[in-house]
């Protein structure tokens, strides 16, 4: 994964002695130490294209300013990026990007991210000396499913273009004309057709590639932004869910090199949305539809007290967080002898080599690690007298032979973040939060431990499984091991982290941003 | 020794551009002797005549040849570059039109030189006439086993591929034409690396000029130091002059370098038409930076005393302007054109070129202002060395160079409200 460490060399950078990996690109050696060379076409995920002429730096002994993004560090350089020359000269680019610029900021979706703005603010702040017409060319062009195109606010850095000839590895923009002239688009009768066409939006630095999904819904400076991880496949995409007014407005690809790199798919940036469709935000009790959440819990914690053992089994979903799983497991443990299992239904996706993985689970791995994985089958062919259900939705997905096991369950018990086709077959079912409503964690398929933030408010009368199984657990007169009070991911997981050997010494707190790889020894172990 | 013309050598012979015609005049000797050589002395014969690239940069051929990585398990390329586009020249169009036995015997002895197996031919788009002469040639010289597999029995093999552009200026910068050679949009490359390094197909590639190559056949033949007996030190040799505007006889000359640049308009090209006084010259294709009168009669025709007046020899392109000529106008075409051909890569090309278009057509059409003129020299200097490729800078220079040579007739523009020559158009005074 990592490449071998270059050699580190020794530079100066506007006069200070710095150490930098040799070969390192000049503007990744100045972001360390703290320094912004502004750039538009350098991006670190693709290759570089030196067009935008915008980190130009001085280098002693180089007649002419150079490109800090195609400088590869070297023993001995010595760079400036504050001198009067090169603030000249930054400025001069800016003017050049602006001449034909509509400066459209007011009614502009980048405004507040834009890094025109931005640098004008930083560099520019002169009077425009430019006078007659600009060049006009097409606005509002429609690039399919994602993205909406405006040439005139392209400043042809090319980055969008290259995404697709380095990252997908299929072409799907180019420049046409020549000079001022030049302009983005899609081939002659085509659409952005690629399912990672959202990321040019991210990575358009202007307001020239925008997403249809977000034009106009929100001012990016009224959004809050919380990290947090895709649930849409085992991939497990770093994310960052930006928010305002308790909604979502749009998930954003969050840099991860060991997961997702730079980038996410369109299903997964799109999968927000699911947060609002379809929920269960009460009780749902069977006779009665949906009711007041109390009352399912009454009726679910009636049944239970009624069960015996051999009459109980669990099913635990891929969806859920690790904190839930665990949560489920020691909560049937109560029932010392009932039956769990531990999977989905769902028909699983196409890999496609890029990020999106067939398992369209985001904790399967966690589930495996509890050793909660598998027994479903064996479950639906001899199903118990009671049955509970987490957040999988087995009569919808499971077809004919699920919805006749199901039949067969005296009282199905249902813990679900929607009002799904298994609910509504339910003796009782009551409300959970999504991911986006909770603190908790995931763990990827490659076993990488990853920590998502809460970003809004439980939806309805939703509770976080652990909280909700310990109420339950206090109904029936059993002693779980934390209360729904302290039912927090970081009260629960010195126990998880106790009792689960590939989880021993996580401390929740602790998690890095980015993640980390659990030891695949101890997880062995586990299993 | 005295001056004998290389190039044009068979320019006056009938049916010139024909195999027998070539050989009759004593044609593809060279390669005979070249191949009796070692790959490494031609290497070393064009080093020491001091022989420069003749497509405008000036950079010594040999030198550029002596690039070339050794020892690497890649095969190497040369590509002619015959994309022939800097206004004011035409000389390459000529050669390959009136003798093209002279390039491709250049080609396949420079080939042989620099271990090239495949060399390409990227020629202009608009050069049709040139372009089936050529591939005519190359016909003749394939059938005559002068090309192809086991050259004249040699056992050295090469192929030729003729690929015609499809009409860009920018093609003929190097990268830019390998780009285009590869079936991508034709863009100059961030270098390094360069050329010889990584090339065409990623492999080590030469690229030279059309009149470069025309010119090693005469080199192997009689010698280094024959060529060096003509022209001067610094600038060994004859070379191709295009006389373009407003001279009696237009045409290409071939005369030794370092001759009085006056010389050249005034006994070759018949002076200045009609008996006007010169106003300027352009002297070295469209991107050179201008000279007044005064600075031409100093002139000589030779990289040094170009250098020295703040120009360049360029690709020989001398566009002779006369005392009629409105030098916002002609500074307006300029423009115009690079406006038009900029590839649009680099930001202060792509706007600043047609930015510095739209404020010259006002200050021409007598809607300028005394600050446009100040605004122009500005972008100008923010245009200049901050790009990819030289264009930027070929488009800035003649802006900064008419401007300051000629400030009187901007302003005048400006107080007068309009074009103190109005009313003439281009054509009428090309064609008067």
């Amino acid at each position: 994964m990592t490449p071998a460490p270059a050699k580190t060399i020794k530079m100066q950078l506007n006069g200070a002695e710095v150490e930098a990996p040799e070969g390192q690109n000049l503007i990744e050696v100045c972001r360390g130490r703290g320094i912004v060379v502004p750039h538009f076409c350098y991006h670190p995920g693709l290759k570089v294209d030196g067009n935008c002429r915008m980190c130009l730096v001085e280098i002693e002994g180089m007649p002419k300013p150079q490109v800090a993004c195609a400088t590869p560090a070297r023993e001995g350089l010595k760079i400036h990026t504050d001198t009067p020359k090169v603030l000249e000269v930054r400025r001069a680019v800016l003017e050049f990007l602006l001449v034909n610029h509509p400066i459209d900021c007011p009614i502009c979706d980048q405004a507040g991210e834009c890094y025109l703005q931005n640098y004008y603010m930083l560099h520019g702040k002169y009077e425009s000396r430019l006078e007659g017409d600009k060049v006009e060319k097409r606005k509002v062009v429609d690039l399919g499913a994602q993205v909406v195109l405006d040439t005139e606010r392209c400043v042809l850095c090319t980055r969008c273009v290259r995404f697709f000839r380095d990252v997908t590895g299929r072409e799907e923009l180019y420049i046409k004309n020549r000079g001022d002239h030049s302009e983005i688009t899609t081939f002659p009768g085509r659409d952005l057709e690629s399912a990672y066409s959202g990321n040019v939006v991210d990575i358009c630095p202007v307001g020239a590639l925008t997403s249809k999904d977000f034009r106009f819904k929100c001012r990016v400076w009224y959004l809050k932004t919380v990290d947090s991880v895709c649930p849409g496949c085992a991939r497990g995409c770093s994310t960052f869910v930006d928010h305002a007014q308790n909604e979502i407005q749009r998930l954003r690809p969050r840099h991860n090199a060991a997961v997702n790199g730079w980038w996410m798919c369109d299903a997964g940036r799109m999968g927000y949305h699911e947060v609002r469709q379809g929920r269960l935000l009460g009780g749902w009790l069977a006779g009665h539809g949906e009711v007041a959440a109390r009352h399912a819990l009454d009726e679910t914690a009636r049944i239970l007290a009624g069960a015996t053992p051999a009459d109980v089994g669990f099913v635990a979903s891929p969806d859920l967080p690790t904190e839930a799983m665990f949560a489920l497991a020691r909560f049937a443990a109560l029932f010392g002898g009932a039956r769990v299992a531990g999977g989905s239904l769902r028909a699983p996706w196409v890999e496609d080599g890029i990020l999106r993985k067939a398992d369209r689970h985001p904790n399967s791995k966690a589930l495996e690690i509890l050793g909660l994985a598998g027994g479903l089958a064996e479950m639906l062919a001899r199903p118990p007298r009671v049955l509970v259900v987490s957040e999988e939705d087995l009569a919808g997905d499971g077809g004919e032979a699920a919805l006749a096991a199901l039949a067969r369950v005296e009282s199905l018990l249902v813990l679900s973040s929607r009002r799904t086709p298994t609910v509504e077959m339910a003796r009782a079912a009551l409300p959970i939060p999504t991911y986006a409503e909770i603190d908790g964690t995931f763990v990827n398929f490659a076993g990488r431990l990853q920590r998502f933030h809460r970003a809004i408010n439980p939806l309805g009368e939703a509770r976080a499984v652990p909280a909700l199984l310990a109420e339950l657990a206090a109904r029936l007169g059993k002693e779980i091991g934390w209360t729904p009070a302290t039912a927090t991911p970081a009260a629960l997981w010195p126990a998880i982290a106790e009792a689960v050997p590939a989880f021993s010494g996580v401390r929740f707190d602790a998690i890095p941003a980015d993640g980390f790889a659990l030891d695949p020894a101890r997880e062995a172990i586990a299993r | 020794m005295t001056f004998q013309p290389i190039l044009t050598r068979n320019y006056a012979r009938r049916d010139s551009h024909r195999l027998a015609t070539y050989e009759a005049g004593g044609g593809y000797g060279a390669l005979r002797k070249a191949l009796a050589r070692k790959p490494e002395e031609i290497v070393e014969e064009v080093k020491s005549s001091g022989l420069r690239g003749r497509g405008g940069a000036g950079f010594p051929t040999g030198m550029k040849w002596g690039f070339l990585p050794k020892g690497l398990d890649k095969p190497v390329y040369l590509c002619v570059n015959a994309d022939e586009s800097e206004p004011g020249t035409f000389k390459d169009r000529e050669i390959m039109e009136r003798d093209p036995h002279m390039m491709i015997e250049g080609t396949i002895i420079s080939s042989y030189a620099i271990g090239c197996r495949h060399a390409y031919v990227y020629i202009r788009g608009e050069f049709w006439a040139a372009f089936v002469r050529l591939r005519d040639a190359l016909d003749e010289a394939y059938r005559a086993g002068y090309v192809g597999k086991n050259v004249l029995g040699s056992g050295f093999d090469l192929e030729i591929t003729i690929h015609r552009g499809a009409g860009a200026y920018i093609c003929g910068e190097e990268t830019a034409l390998l780009e285009s050679l590869e079936g991508k949009k034709g863009q100059p490359r961030l270098k390094p690396p360069f050329p010889a390094m990584v090339g065409l197909f990623g492999c080590p590639t030469i690229v030279n000029n059309v009149e470069t190559l025309a010119v090693v056949p005469w080199v192997v033949d009689h010698g280094a130091a024959a060529y060096r007996a003509m022209g001067t030190e610094k600038s060994p040799g004859t070379k191709l002059f295009s006389v373009s505007g407003h001279v009696e006889r237009p045409g290409n000359y071939e005369v030794p370098l370092g001759i009085p640049m006056m010389e050249l308009i005034e006994k070759h090209a018949g002076g200045v038409r009609g008996g006007k006084k010169l106003k300027a010259v352009i002297p070295g294709g469209s991107s050179t930076p201008v000279l007044n009168a005064e600075e031409c009669a100093r002139a000589t025709l030779d990289y040094e005393s170009f250098a020295s007046l703040g120009t360049f020899l360029g690709s020989g392109g001398v566009i002779v302007l006369d005392e009629d000529t409105c030098m916002v106008w002609a500074l307006s075409i300029i423009e115009d054109f690079y406006a038009h051909e900029s590839c649009g890569q680099c930001t202060p090309c792509r706007e600043g070129t047609g930015w510095v278009a739209r404020v010259l057509r006002d200050l021409e059409a007598g809607r300028g202002t005394m600050a446009d003129i100040d605004l122009l020299l500005s972008l100008g200097k923010n245009m200049m060395g901050n790009t990819i490729c030289v264009f930027s800078d070929a488009a800035a220079m003649p802006l900064e160079s008419f401007i300051k040579k000629f400030r009187g007739e901007f302003e005048e523009h400006v107080t007068r409200g309009g074009c103190p020559h109005a009313g003439r158009s281009f054509l009428e005074l090309a064609t008067r």
